[in-house]
């Protein structure tokens, strides 16, 4: 192999890593849309447990926009999930509606900040879930 | 056709940057990718269509609210083909490299 042929792979090779990279970040959601889903989920999980009817209109407004944002989008990342993945999220799930049984629980009991700290709880944890999920798309997609 | 691992087809700069950019994708729109290779609408036509008859590439059209968008996809032959082609080009740098 000769050195230019060397260069010419090594450069075919570092553009083809360049454009993975840029497809990677379309794909993917941005710390933006994590930040506006983990407070959205809070804000309704907040409301819920205050037992205010707001939760559900909430909850129909995200639903819009997201279903805007699926049809704007122009990439879809190619998720290879393992079973260990997949049981992890199962996991996830079930703890955030453990939160916000919890949050019920404790209005129940007539802790007066349980929809706020409900709240910031859901909206911590499903950010740190998507800022985790986030970084792990990108390092298998690079 | 596949030399020393090297896909033929694939190792033309624009078809090869159309399978990098599909790769880490489900799929993603025609124009974002003519966007990203900037190139014109009809070179990466011609590059698809490559792809495509190989039975490396599946484009499908799909309508929304507004006009018909067209989605590329790197079909399963065409990944692994792809897979293989970028091992071929690590091995070929790889043992052009002194130890």
């Amino acid at each position: 192999m000769t050195h230019q042929e060397d260069g010419q792979a090594a450069d075919a090779l570092e553009r083809a890593e360049t454009l993975a990279s840029i497809a990677a970040s379309r794909g993917v959601y941005s710390r933006r849309a994590a930040i506006f889903t983990a407070i959205w989920a809070g804000a309704v999980a907040g409301l819920m447990v205050a037992e205010s009817g707001w939760w559900f209109l909430l909850a129909v407004v995200g639903l819009i926009v997201y279903i805007a944002w699926q049809r704007n989008r122009a990439a879809t990342l190619r998720e290879v999930g393992t079973w260990r993945e997949l049981a992890v999220a199962v996991g996830l799930v079930a703890l955030l509606y453990g939160l916000v049984a919890l949050g019920f629980v404790g209005a129940a009991q007539g802790v007066p900040l349980a929809p706020i700290l409900t709240g910031v709880a859901v909206a911590l944890m499903l950010y740190a879930t998507m800022h985790v999920a986030h970084h792990r798309a990108w390092a298998r997609a690079a | 056709m596949p030399t020393d691992g090297l896909d033929t087809l694939i190792h033309a700069p624009n078809r090869l940057a159309i399978c990098a950019f599909l790769a880490p994708l489900d799929d993603a729109e025609f124009q974002l990718l003519r966007e990203a290779l900037d190139v014109s609408d009809s070179v990466l036509s011609k590059h698809v269509a490559r792809l495509q008859e190989a039975g490396y590439l599946a484009i499908e059209k799909r309508r929304g609210m507004g006009r018909p968008r067209t989605w590329l996809s790197l079909t399963r032959r065409g990944r692994a083909a792809y897979t293989r082609h970028v091992a071929a080009l690590r091995a070929l740098i790889d043992a052009a490299t002194p130890a």
